[in-house]
């Protein structure tokens, strides 16, 4: 395919842009925004962007400074002939024309599709896929700013591999990559390996294998179902077995157990309610012993006491009876006694009477005496009388108020010459005048008030004593008293004290005699003596009848000459009497007093008789009580020997009772040990408990039988058994699916690395190819490597500089352009063969990194590609590096 | 008497995919109680002793219940009969079930079923019950022998223990696999029969083992009636039931009589080439004589065919799974191309890829250990490590798809 002219009208900047194309080599040049890049644009998109596309692809041609719908047309020659292709973009309505020398004309899809195939592509883009279009000849139409990028590294479509990898085949050492039946068996084992996987690998939902899969899945899930519902069975077997041992046990051991324990509690129970009245009876029965044995006690006791009592009021009585024997005697003696009282009185009383009469004798004597020296004391005082009448009545006051009156008068004397002033006339020459009283030489004068003292005619002088008035009243005291002393004396009749004195003592004398007198007068009972004298005489006649009374006595006396005379004897035999009566008198107080004392005793003994017999009163009462209380208890419980009889009798049974129910407590207890502590006297609760759990027993007893009833209906063992074997089957055909897609996937492996390894033998020309055209750029840059993979294309791209391999990416950028350029290169020239031994490169200013040492290899590397048929267009807006090459080698276009 | 064990009725054969031969294996075991009768009624016999596992479920089917009862009532003396593990007596199970006492009084009123572990006394023995009354008991059922007053039972009567479970000291090589469906809980139902009891019994009538065999000089395992099982020794015998003269004191004196009604063959073959496939052919012929519905096959084997051959070898099993009551494969028969099948492949230069991937295949078949593990994870685009089992697979696969895809290019 070789491109001849081009023609664009109204495509963005271009109005109409007409230009031919070198067969060999075109440059184009022009300053940016000359419109370089849109022609290249233009051309790839009249080549393969379908007229009729819409959308971004065709705006982008639109031009905004021409009217018109883009056009392009292209003359270019291809399997043959030469072609003349038309498109008009206007979207929907776009027109495409293709026609040949041959007469061959064509629109619309017609031309589109014959374009396509002139073109070696499936189609041309339509507006929706426009994101594909840059892919479409990548190889060769190398865009601005694309030319250091890996075109390896994109889809084989992008550099035509299916027809590269056919050119390479067609002119390696090696005819074939394979064949049409290694092609047909390769599909069809991928057709088998597709009805199982996935493209990513894995099982395919559906297929044969993943059927199986499933199969083996669901056999093994039914063979888990039966093997469960087989455990079931044998689990609802085992319980009934449990079920059934447990019941057995219930029903054999425990229930019997239990009735057992429950008959043992019953007799238990009926023991005590037995043995209770047993013991109240006996308790009962006890009491009444035990106060039938405190009455006995009781009544001994007290009847003992009773008799002592008894004994006590006996001796009592008897002592009652001495005391009283006592006291009559004591009575006597003192009756007797009382006698010789009365006896020794009576004669006490003679005696008495007779000494009062002679007494009264004496009396009467004495009282003549008395009577006589009476009269001659009176004779004696009627003498000292007449003596003291005579005598002038002073006495010792009388004498002593006269010595008074003179010692006051002296007294007053000396006070009034004490205290008068003294006038001495020692001499006179003239009159000396005192109070008109002349006053003479040598006379003295004594002053007792103021007194006018004239001498001579002129002087005149009034003296006054030094104590004023006490003068004048001393001297009146003195004339006082010196008349009182006269008085007195006056009245006494004598002349002074001394005078007085003796007769005084004189009178004082007589007065002492006369006083004796008188004393002695005093002691003489004078002034009733007769009168006591004739007192006397009934005195002594009462005395001498009260002897009458005694006569008897007295005469008596007399006559025994018991009767003493004289009046000593008189005196002493009364004394001896009145000391008989003391004597007598003392023994009767004792008497009497003992006579008393015995009967208070016995008044206090009959007191306690009293008592005694009151106690003892009391006593046969409370024994009566007693035993009255013996009889009852008697009556009631029967007599002490039959009670404790019957005491014993009871204690015999209680004994076999408390015997029977310690065994049955022990029992019980044993039981509560073989309960396991449960309260082994809760027998209903543990029958209930025993119930309820039999009742869940048969409950689930009936369901397991009805579990392995219905479990049963289909043979488990069996079923398990049958979806073992189904699961195994399952298992063998998946596995088998398995191995058969393990064959094909071998198989498949197999194949794909044979064509790899057929395939890289087509590799290596294009290497080498890329190689030729390196070495233009220098001798160290020859070898390339390349990888092949007969699905992902071409890759793994590498230069080797020296002894370093480097990847595509791991290059400078000039370096990239450069190696990309020549596998472009390299290409076009392997694939110019499918294409009229021409096709075209485009390069849009794609050297721009370059070095400016690098170009004239550069240039080299287009030659040689030109030399080999290759038809390069090289747009550049520095047209002037390749300038020469150009003028070489083709034509030159300026835009 | 005679004494038997195992018989298993109502084993499902879930492994026989028919249900027509599933049916017809369940029926044939019914049968074999027929057989049992007949030997009972020409020896005379006074009593049938069944060891346990009489169902193989606790809970069979009625129609199993029925039969049984049915076939038992048909045996002209007692029949004694204890639960084993497989139908062991706990309650819930089919001994305690109201239809099976029904089908009991109506069909088999000769049936005793033993379910309580103590002295049952008959007219001419004394029974010792030992049945298995949970599916599985740590305790040994033998145990209650230990507390029997012996001088107190009948002097003249022969004493028989009948018992159900392994045996201790019975060497492993005998057992069963752990968890095999015939001895599920081998850890439990240990029987200890070196007890001093065992000088007081004349005779220890086993059940478990579905083969003869004997433990000691009194007790034995008398297998089942009908095999239910590929032999694993040359002596495994199943299929009989041991008839049993029994007198107080002395030792027992027992008389295998054959029961088993199905062929239960175990072939173990190698297929070096093609042409073994002619030997094998010949070889189930001999065995099978040309029975249908009639026999079993246990076929081991080993070796490999050409693609062609294989085919052949399927079209055999495909045969032999009609004639056969159960056909149970074992190991397998590789595929893989023979060398003009190879060359076919690998000779193909017009289409590179199909003859460099089948010249992969074969050298890694060359090449790879006999016995590698298996790939776990396999998804396209992968190159999976390779097992010979995959890699022959992926061969013969590649070579019926380019014989497919040759077919289709043909015009």
């Amino acid at each position: 395919m070789r491109l001849r002219h081009a023609v664009l009208r109204q495509v963005r900047q271009h109005k109409h842009l007409e230009l031919s194309f070198h067969p060999r080599f075109t440059l184009i040049g022009g300053p940016n925004e000359a419109g370089k890049s849109t022609l290249v644009e233009a051309l790839h998109k009249g080549l393969f962007l379908k007229a009729t596309a819409t959308g971004r692809g065709v705006e982008e041609l639109r031009s905004r400074l021409h009217s018109g719908l883009p056009e392009v047309e292209i003359g270019f020659e291809a399997g043959g002939s030469t072609w003349l292709l038309r498109k008009r973009f206007s979207g929907a309505s776009g027109t495409c024309q293709l026609s040949n020398t041959s007469g061959v004309a064509l629109s619309g899809a017609a031309a589109e599709e014959r374009l396509a195939a002139l073109l070696g592509v499936d189609g041309a883009i339509e507006g929706r896929r426009i994101g594909q279009l840059p892919q479409r000849w990548a190889h060769l139409w190398v865009r601005q700013g694309e030319a250091g990028s890996n075109l390896l590294s994109g889809p084989g479509a992008a550099y035509d591999l299916e027809r590269l990898v056919q050119q390479l085949q067609h002119q390696g050492p090696t005819a074939t990559l394979e064949s049409p039946l290694d092609r047909l068996v390769d599909e069809r084992i991928q057709q088998h390996l597709d009805g199982l996987f996935t493209a990513t690998g894995k099982v395919k939902a559906g297929s044969p294998l993943a059927q199986a899969q499933e199969r083996v899945k669901e056999a093994q899930g039914q063979l888990e179902q039966a093997l469960e519902r087989q455990a079931t069975l044998e689990t609802a077997m085992e319980e009934l077995r449990a079920i059934g041992l447990r019941l057995k046990e219930i029903d054999e051991q425990e229930r019997p157990a239990l009735a057992a324990q429950r008959q043992r509690e019953a007799t238990l129970q009926l023991r005590r309610a037995e043995a209770k009245p047993i013991r109240q009876q006996w308790e009962a029965l006890r009491q009444a012993q035990q106060s039938l044995h405190n009455l006995e006690l009781q009544l001994t006791s007290q009847r003992s006491s009773q008799s002592d009592q008894q004994r006590l009021l006996q001796t009592s009585q008897q002592n009652l009876q001495h005391q009283e024997q006592a006291l009559v005697h004591q009575r006597r003696a003192l009756e007797s006694l009382q006698a010789q009282v009365h006896s020794n009185q009576e004669r006490q009383q003679l005696a008495q009477h007779l000494l009062a009469l002679d007494n009264l004798d004496r009396e009467a004597q004495q009282l003549q005496t008395h009577k006589d020296q009476f009269s001659q004391l009176q004779q004696e005082a009627e003498h000292w009388k007449a003596e003291l009448a005579a005598l002038p009545a002073i006495g010792t006051e009388q004498v002593r108020a006269l010595r008074q009156g003179e010692q006051r008068l002296a007294q007053a004397q000396a006070r009034c010459q004490a205290m008068a002033t003294h006038l001495k006339v020692l001499q006179a020459d003239q009159p000396v005048k005192l109070g008109g009283q002349p006053l003479l030489a040598g006379q003295e004068v004594q002053l007792s008030r103021a007194e006018e003292l004239a001498i001579g005619p002129g002087v005149r002088l009034l003296i006054s004593p030094g104590g004023g008035d006490a003068t004048a009243n001393a001297e009146q005291q003195r004339d006082l008293c010196q008349e009182q002393l006269q008085q007195l004396q006056g009245h006494l009749g004598v002349a002074s004290s001394d005078a007085a004195e003796p007769l005084a003592q004189r009178r004082q004398v007589l007065e002492a005699e006369l006083k004796r007198l008188r004393q002695a007068a005093s002691a003489i009972p004078w002034a009733k003596l007769d009168a006591q004298l004739a007192e006397l005489k009934p005195r002594r006649l009462r005395f001498e009848q009260a002897l009458g009374r005694h006569a008897a006595l007295h005469t008596q006396l007399q006559t025994s000459q018991d009767l003493p005379t004289g009046r000593d004897q008189l005196e002493a035999w009364l004394e001896q009497l009145r000391g008989a009566s003391q004597q007598l008198g003392r023994d009767q107080q004792v008497l009497e007093q003992t006579v008393h004392q015995a009967q208070d005793q016995v008044e206090q003994r009959r007191a306690s008789q009293r008592a005694l017999e009151t106690s003892l009163e009391q006593l046969a009462g409370g024994l009566f009580a007693l035993e009255e209380r013996r009889l009852l208890l008697e009556h009631n419980h029967g007599k002490a020997e039959a009670l404790a009889h019957q005491l014993q009798e009871l204690q015999g049974q209680l004994a076999q009772h408390d015997q029977a129910i310690e065994a049955l407590e022990s029992q019980r207890q044993q039981d509560q040990l073989s309960t396991h502590g449960q309260d082994a006297t809760n027998l209903d609760q543990r029958s209930q408990l025993m119930d309820a759990e039999k009742d869940s027993l048969l409950t689930a007893k009936g369901h397991n039988e009805q579990l392995c009833l219905s479990l049963s209906a289909t043979d488990p063992q069996a079923e398990v058994a049958q979806r073992q074997a189904e699961r195994e089957g399952a298992e063998a055909e998946s596995e088998r699916i398995h191995q058969q897609a393990g064959a094909w996937a071998l198989l498949q492996a197999l194949l794909h690395q044979a064509r790899r390894e057929i395939a890289e033998r087509y590799s290596e020309p294009l290497g080498q190819a890329i190689g030729r055209y390196l070495t233009d750029l220098g001798p160290t840059l020859q070898q390339v490597s390349l990888g092949f993979d007969p699905k992902a294309g071409f890759g793994a791209l590498q230069l080797q500089q020296g002894q370093q391999c480097f990847d595509f990416e791991e290059l400078s950028g000039g370096m990239r352009e450069q190696l990309a350029a020549a596998l472009r290169l390299a290409m076009a020239e392997v694939l110019q063969p499918a294409y009229d031994n021409s096709l075209p490169l485009v390069f849009d200013d794609a050297f721009t990194n370059s070095d400016p040492e690098r170009l004239s290899g550069l240039g080299e590397m287009l030659r040689k590609g030109s030399e080999a048929g290759i038809q390069i267009v090289l747009l550049s807006c520095n047209p002037g590096d390749y300038a020469p090459l150009a003028q070489e080698l083709g034509a030159v276009v300026n835009l | 008497m005679l004494h038997s064990a195992d018989w298993q009725i109502g084993k499902p054969y879930a492994r026989v995919l028919d249900p027509d031969k599933r049916a017809r294996l369940r029926q044939v075991r019914l049968e074999a109680i027929g057989r049992l009768a007949d030997h009972a009624r020409q020896q005379a016999v006074q009593l049938v002793v069944v060891a346990g596992d009489l169902f193989d479920s606790p809970t069979p089917s009625s129609s199993d219940v029925s039969s049984v009862c049915a076939a038992i009532g048909a045996i002209p003396c007692p029949v004694l009969v204890i639960p084993g593990n497989h139908d062991h007596g706990a309650p819930g199970t089919v001994w305690h079930s109201s239809f099976f006492q029904a089908e009991q009084g109506r069909r088999a009123p000769n049936l005793q079923v033993l379910l309580e572990r103590k002295v049952v006394e008959l007219d001419s023995l004394v029974v010792l019950p030992c049945p298995l009354l949970r599916r599985s008991d740590s305790v040994d059922p033998c145990n209650w022998l230990n507390q029997v007053d012996w001088d107190g039972l009948p002097a003249g009567k022969p004493r028989l223990v009948i018992a159900h479970g392994s045996v201790q000291g019975f060497g492993a090589q005998d057992l069963d696999a752990p968890g095999s469906s015939n001895n599920p809980t081998s850890a439990n139902n240990r029987l200890r029969l070196d007890g001093a009891w065992l000088d007081a019994v004349d005779y220890i009538a086993l059940g478990d083992w579905h083969g003869l065999k004997q433990v000691s000089a009194k007790a034995w395992y008398s297998g089942t009636l009908e095999p239910d099982r590929f032999p694993r020794s040359p002596d495994y015998q199943a299929g009989q039931v041991l008839q049993v003269e029994l007198r107080r004191g002395e030792p027992p004196q027992l008389q295998p009589l054959a029961t088993g009604g199905l062929g239960w063959h175990p072939l173990r073959f190698s297929f070096q080439a093609d042409s073994d496939l002619d030997r094998l052919e010949e070889q189930l012929e001999g065995l099978l004589a040309g029975r249908i519905g009639a026999d079993l096959l246990l076929l081991e084997v080993s070796g490999s065919l050409s693609l062609a051959g294989h085919r052949s070898y399927e079209g055999l099993l495909e045969r032999l799974e009609a004639q056969l009551l159960r056909l149970k494969l074992r190991g397998g028969c590789d595929a893989a191309p023979g060398k003009e099948e190879l060359a076919q492949l690998t000779q193909r230069p017009g289409d590179p890829l199909i003859a460099q991937v089948a010249s992969h295949l074969a050298a890694m078949l060359q090449t790879a250990s006999p016995d590698p593990g298996r790939n776990s994870e396999i998804a396209p685009g992968t190159a999976p490590e390779i097992d010979p089992a995959t890699a022959r697979l992926a061969l013969s696969e590649l070579y019926r798809a380019v014989l497919l895809a040759d077919a289709a290019a043909a015009p």
